[in-house]
């Protein structure tokens, strides 16, 4: 055992244990504290990847003494090494861009609070990451829930406690259905440890027994996850929860949270089911029209509104649809751009969000669009930052989500005839939709105001953020210049992943 | 030692963390609920929306 | 990377070289304009060594943006690269002084010299991957340097020319992505032995993904029915952002249709005559416009149109001639390179008259031309090239394209059955569009005359204006008086000595479009070729005469001529097709679906008002705005009223529909709102899913 392999366990130790000693602290040592937490991480991280491409295998990890399949375990491998990398990344760079609103928009003595909860956010993404446990699953994304829940109702509004409500409320009808399915699981195989849980269930599908209780199990454990991450019919929550909170925690709860389950899903189809299995049960399809309908949806919802903040939430579903369509695919190439979406939507959203919020500062705090008339004029960068966010998005070539496009039309050609044209099809309307809405907050921003309008009414934005901004701008053009080691590292990776 | 003797401990696990996690949840909605009186001196949800709709004015 | 990364450097080059320029204008302007200049002048310079080394180059950068870029520069790619960056180094000293008294110059420098790499990276690519990338990207910086001044047509006019080239670009894509489905490769060197490969077995697919490019790519090149962009675009947008506009940008376009025609479509006859007829359409509708317009950019703009119409003739011209297609071929060629010369030449000669008058008007700018030779001559050459005349470098595009219809009529005649449809053998028909193509010619002289007699013949009505504009000897400075004078004088010279220059370039470009030299030179100066140039003459003077003078102008009182539009208001595209269609029809059927999936929550909330959530009905004012419900309920109390005349006369029915609809939308929408706002929602959402996948699982 190398020391780098211990650093998975050592992140997630760091960042619960930062929680722990950040709550006698006041708000500047929690932040501090925070922040050298994330680097570290992310510090770590790095350096597992590169162990982990070098070697090109995944190895476990024992926590405790007790050995498989009667004890707890995490695995590492090169696609758990990359999230965790880029997670991290996304985390820090989206604290930094909004750390001055955090400064301005909470109470003091709730400002350790907002930190502790990202403390125990990066703990818990990095146990669902890095888990091979399904009731460790469980526990850790009742910890996600939780801290989502406090992160989006730290402005104590009236609004955010009924976004609150309304997350928390959906969040355990989600967690619950995880529950039974897992208890179900448990009671057919006898096995918690993911390994083993998958080597029983084949003896079982072999055998031919208990199909009806396996397929409950499939669709329970979907529809938790589906409604934890923002699936079509069930995503209404989202708008709410993500519209009127601070500007980073909207970026965090957008761009990691609902991924956070959205991997943990792909782990169990991987880990547990085995991906064949899934195709086969047809699940896949459900995902593939739920994950359309999502898309459009999603963008028609948010042509209408006009609110920025909502619309950038409602553009969260429809990419989130296309990550749904893309698993829906059935294929290897389709979860693999699956993958890459999640973390290029990470970056993007996380960049719109926190340009939104440097957008709205200078337009006296508010977010409709006719106050953010010529609001790109006021804060340059803010400007520029949403215009790539906005770009990226729609698609155009050099940014990252040019390169999302591409994969899942490339995917689709992997599919069967019928989904290939759909998705096709599903992918021209939503991106002509995207276009439609992102084009006219790009145009409405740079509005010709005249010359009075173009001082900033508020706050200017601080140097700190405008470090989170260029960072996440550097990281959307990167990525979209460079992303072939990127994909290359999450095919490898989930080629071992299952 | 016949393992038919035990029981097996792992439900009563799992029931354990269940509660521990329902406690908690519980406790997050009460005080959301607390702080949803406070604010709007009122429990019921149409009413909240109602109100929530004149803010927005 | 593999390959001379010079060509890295021309593409990226001016766009890093816009980022510096914007950073030096914040400072200071003179050294940003002077920056410009140098930057464009040195790619113009070095281009031009490039091409005259000849040779060719080529490089490779695999793995990045996705698909990875490749260029490459061989005489085609040279030849229009060169011309690029020739039209650019042109256009941006006539900025200096075109655009001396504007705002926001540094944003218009920034985006030009990035438009200027993009275009470089278009007309130097190597696979369509590339040429897609820098072909958005150009769309999206130009957009920028149309709405420089920001008025409200301005920004109009660039908002439909955004929505065109971004639809356009999208459906582009999906045809790009068909394509490589279909044959595994982008790479323009290996598309056509790979097209021929997969083209039979495969040919639905082909045609429905060569409409998808040609959609994308035609829109940009100004092919008819999308079009609708260049009308608009060009006479907002300043003179050397117009003049690169028609000149090069649509260029680019014509490139991505090029590649259609000789990669994926090579000797098609379909496709050459589905292409053929679209230029015959184009052409013949741009002339009218041109002719009918009265505003002079918009005149310059629709004869682009015309123009980029001939040179969809010669490509349609080219597949259908299959093996025998070298005139098609280099009249093509050369046509897309005059074209741009003269545009550019038009364009700028436009723009002094826009810098000194601020008007585009015909009935405004009548008579400024009197009395200064420098514009004249200027004008006068454009004219001269663009309505084909002998001795000018126009003729002796047009005259290829017309010997090629020739060419064909002549194959056909002599019972080569060339394809096997009918309708592309009947030499009537090409007989037909033999003689459209040559009054298009002819309303091209007519247009030309039109402009060049207003502006340099006629005196203005007012005579204080006419008077003020011959005293105005200095409408241009130096610097744009030799910029206007030496891009002049190229057509000409191209034009007296065509076998010296015009037949060396199609030589360079035709290896591209896999031409061959014809098989005996063509005589540009022989006696048909002269007599349909003579015809083009006599039938433009004749529409001249008759349409312009009598036609268009209106005697007033005071003995004097106005001009008048007659061109039937309505009759635009754009708002009887397009508008409704895409910002109706489209986003209703979009709607459509999701609107379904609204009725049944609907169905399902409003089952639940009248259960669970039971109010009381509210006061009896007719709210605003229901328009379904006023429309349905005014028809029933149309319906009542009558039965009540009729039927019911004694018993007349108590009914008023309308209110009754509204109320119930009313009720409907607010019901809506509330409900969908509450967490009762979500979990009826949530309800319905997982009744959803549990049904879908179990019993499916």
């Amino acid at each position: 055992m190398t020391l780098v392999q211990n650093f998975p366990f050592f992140c997630i130790i760091l960042s619960m244990f930062s929680a722990i000693i950040s709550f006698p602290m006041n708000h500047r040592w929690a932040m501090r504290v925070h922040l050298i937490m994330v680097t570290v991480v992310l510090a770590l991280s790095l350096c597992v990847l590169g162990y982990t491409v070098s070697t090109g295998e995944s190895y476990t990890f024992m926590m405790g003494h007790f050995p498989a399949p009667w004890g707890n375990e995490i695995r590492i491998g090169v696609l758990e090494a990359l999230m965790a990398v880029f997670f991290s990344l996304i985390m820090l760079l989206s604290v930094l861009g909004g750390l001055a609103h955090i400064g301005r928009e909470l109470k003091n003595s709730r400002k350790n609070l907002f930190f502790i909860l990202l403390d125990l956010l990066m703990s818990s993404l990095l146990a669902l990451i890095y888990t091979n446990d399904l009731f460790t699953a469980y526990v850790f994304i009742e910890i996600n829930t939780i801290s989502a829940c406090g992160l989006i109702m730290i402005k104590k509004e009236g609004r955010t406690y009924v976004s609150a409500l309304r997350y928390m409320v959906m969040s355990l009808v989600g967690s619950s259905l995880f529950l039974i399915a897992l208890t179900l699981l448990y009671t057919i195989t006898g096995q918690l440890l993911m390994t083993p849980a998958k080597e029983a269930l084949a003896e079982l599908v072999a055998a031919g027994e208990y199909e009806v209780p396996i397929l409950v199990i499939i669709s329970l454990v979907t529809v938790g996850l589906g409604i934890k991450s923002g699936l079509y019919p069930f995503h209404t929550w989202i708008p709410d929860a993500y519209g009127y909170t601070t500007p980073s925690a909207s970026a965090i709860l957008s761009s990691l949270v609902s991924k956070g389950y959205l991997f943990l899903l792909i782990k169990i189809f991987y880990r547990v089911l085995d991906f064949e299995f899934v195709v086969s049960s047809q699940v896949v399809n459900l995902l593939f029209m739920l994950g359309i309908l999502g898309m459009i949806m999603g963008s028609w919802l948010a042509i209408k509104t006009q609110n920025i903040r909502r619309m950038a939430a409602f553009s969260s579903v429809a990419q989130i649809g296309y990550i749904y369509m893309g698993i829906g695919l059935g294929t290897t190439a389709g979860v693999v751009a699956a993958l890459f979406h999640i973390i290029s939507h990470g970056a993007m959203k996380s960049l719109l969000f926190i340009s939104i919020s440097g957008l709205s500062e200078v337009s006296d705090d508010k977010s409709d669009f006719e106050s953010l008339k010529g609001a790109g004029f006021r804060n340059k960068l803010a400007g520029v930052a949403y215009t790539v966010g906005a770009m990226s998005m729609i698609g155009m070539p050099l940014l990252t989500g040019f390169i999302s496009k591409y994969m899942f039309a490339s995917a689709a050609t992997t599919a069967m005839q019928g989904k290939m044209v759909i998705a096709w099809i599903a992918l021209a309307i939503s991106t002509i939709l995207n276009t439609v809405y992102f084009m006219g907050s790009v145009l409405t921003i740079y509005h010709s105001v005249p010359a009075e309008q173009r001082k900033p009414h508020g706050m200017m934005p601080s140097r700190v953020e405008s470090v989170g901004t260029v960072g996440l701008i550097a990281l959307n053009v990167g990525l979209g210049v460079a992303a072939t080691p990127v994909i290359q590292a999450i095919q490898t990776g989930l080629a071992i992943f299952g | 030692m016949d393992a038919s003797y035990y029981i097996n401990p792992i439900p009563a696990g799992l029931v354990l963390t269940g509660i521990v996690v329902s406690v908690s949840v519980s406790a997050l909605m009460m005080a959301l609920t607390i702080c949803l009186y406070r604010e709007y001196h009122t429990l019921n949800l149409d009413e909240i929306m109602l109100k929530l709709g004149k803010e927005e004015m | 990377m593999t390959g001379n990364p010079i060509l890295l450097l021309l593409v990226l080059g001016p766009m890093a070289a816009g980022i510096v320029s914007y950073l030096i204008g914040r400072r200071n302007k003179a050294l940003r304009d002077g920056f410009a200049i140098a930057v464009t002048s040195a790619e113009a310079v070095v281009m031009l060594l490039l091409v005259l080394m000849g040779g060719e180059v080529s490089l490779s950068v695999p793995g990045v943006c996705g698909m990875g870029l490749s260029f490459q520069l061989d005489g085609f790619r040279g030849i229009f690269a060169t011309v690029t960056a020739y039209m650019w180094m042109m256009t941006t000293i006539f900025s200096r002084e075109y655009l001396a008294h504007s705002r926001n110059r540094n944003r218009y420098y920034l985006f030009l010299l990035m438009t200027f790499g993009a275009t470089m990276g278009v007309f130097l690519s190597d696979d369509l991957f590339t040429t897609f990338v820098f072909f958005e990207l150009m769309s999206m910086a130009s957009y920028v340097t149309v709405i420089h001044d920001e008025k409200p047509e301005t920004l109009y006019a660039g908002g439909v020319y955004l929505a065109v080239a971004v639809i356009g670009g999208l459906v582009a894509l999906m045809g790009i992505f068909m394509l490589y489905s279909v044959t595994g490769t982008l790479q323009l060197s290996e598309l056509l032995a790979a097209c021929q490969a997969a083209f039979p077995g495969n040919e639905a697919w082909f045609y429905v993904l060569g409409g998808c490019i040609l959609f994308g790519f035609g829109a940009k090149a100004g092919m008819y029915p999308l079009h609708v962009w260049l009308p608009m675009a060009h006479p907002v947008a300043p003179a050397p952002a117009s003049a690169l506009l028609s000149g090069i940008i649509t260029k680019s376009g014509i490139f991505g249709v090029l590649v259609l025609c000789t990669r994926i479509f090579a000797g098609n006859a379909y496709w050459g005559f589905v292409i053929l007829l679209l230029g015959v359409v184009t052409m013949l509708l741009g002339g009218l416009l041109a002719i009918f317009s009265l505003d002079l950019k918009r005149t310059l703009a629709c004869s682009s149109m015309s123009q980029l119409g001939f040179i969809f003739v010669g490509m349609g011209m080219m597949d259908l001639l299959g093996e025998e297609n070298a005139l098609a071929v280099r009249g093509t060629i050369l046509h897309m390179f005059n074209h741009s010369n003269l545009k550019l030449v038009l364009f700028m000669a436009a723009g002094v008259v826009v810098m000194n008058l601020h008007k585009l008007d015909l009935n405004d700018i009548r008579g400024f031309g009197r009395k200064k030779p420098l514009l004249c001559y200027v004008f006068l050459m454009g004219s001269l090239g663009i309505g084909g005349i002998p001795l000018f470098n126009g003729y002796i595009s047009k005259t290829l394209i017309h010997e090629s219809i020739v060419e064909y009529i002549e194959l056909l005649e002599e019972g080569h059955s060339v394809v096997s449809f009918a309708a592309a053998n009947s030499a009537t028909l090409f007989h037909v569009i033999e003689w459209l193509f040559i009054i298009t010619g002819a309303m091209t002289v007519a247009y030309m005359t039109k402009l060049f007699v207003v502006l340099f013949v006629e005196k203005n009505r007012d005579r204080q204006v006419q008077a003020s504009f011959e005293a105005n000897t200095h409408y241009c400075n130096k610097a744009t008086a030799a910029v206007l004078a030496v891009s002049a004088t190229v057509l000409p010279i191209l034009g007296v000595l065509p076998y010296l220059t015009l037949n060396k370039i199609a030589d360079l470009g035709q290896g591209f479009l896999n031409g061959v030299s014809p098989e005996h030179a063509v005589n540009y100066f022989s006696l048909t070729n002269l007599k349909g140039g003579l015809y083009s003459i006599v039938i433009g003077a004749a529409i001249y005469l008759v349409v312009v003078r009598l036609g268009m102008r209106v005697k007033q009182p005071d003995r004097t001529y106005v001009y008048v539009n007659r061109w039937p208001k309505h009759l635009d595209l754009l708002e009887l097709v397009y508008r409704p269609l895409v910002l109706g029809l489209l986003p209703t059927v979009a709607g459509f679906l999701c609107r379904c999936l609204d009725y049944v929550l609907d169905g399902i909330v409003l089952l639940g008002r009248k259960t669970t959530h039971k109010q009381l009905r509210e006061g009896r004012l007719l709210p605003k705005g229901f328009e379904l419900a006023y429309v349905v309920g005014s028809l029933l109390d149309g319906g009542v009223a009558l039965l009540n005349a009729t039927f019911c006369k004694r018993n007349p029915i108590q009914a008023d529909f309308v209110r009754f609809f509204a109320d119930q939308s009313r009720i409907y929408e607010e019901t809506k709102r509330e409900v969908m706002s509450g967490v009762s929602f979500s979990l009826m959402m949530f309800g319905v899913g997982i009744m959803l996948v549990v049904i879908y699982l179990l019993v499916v």
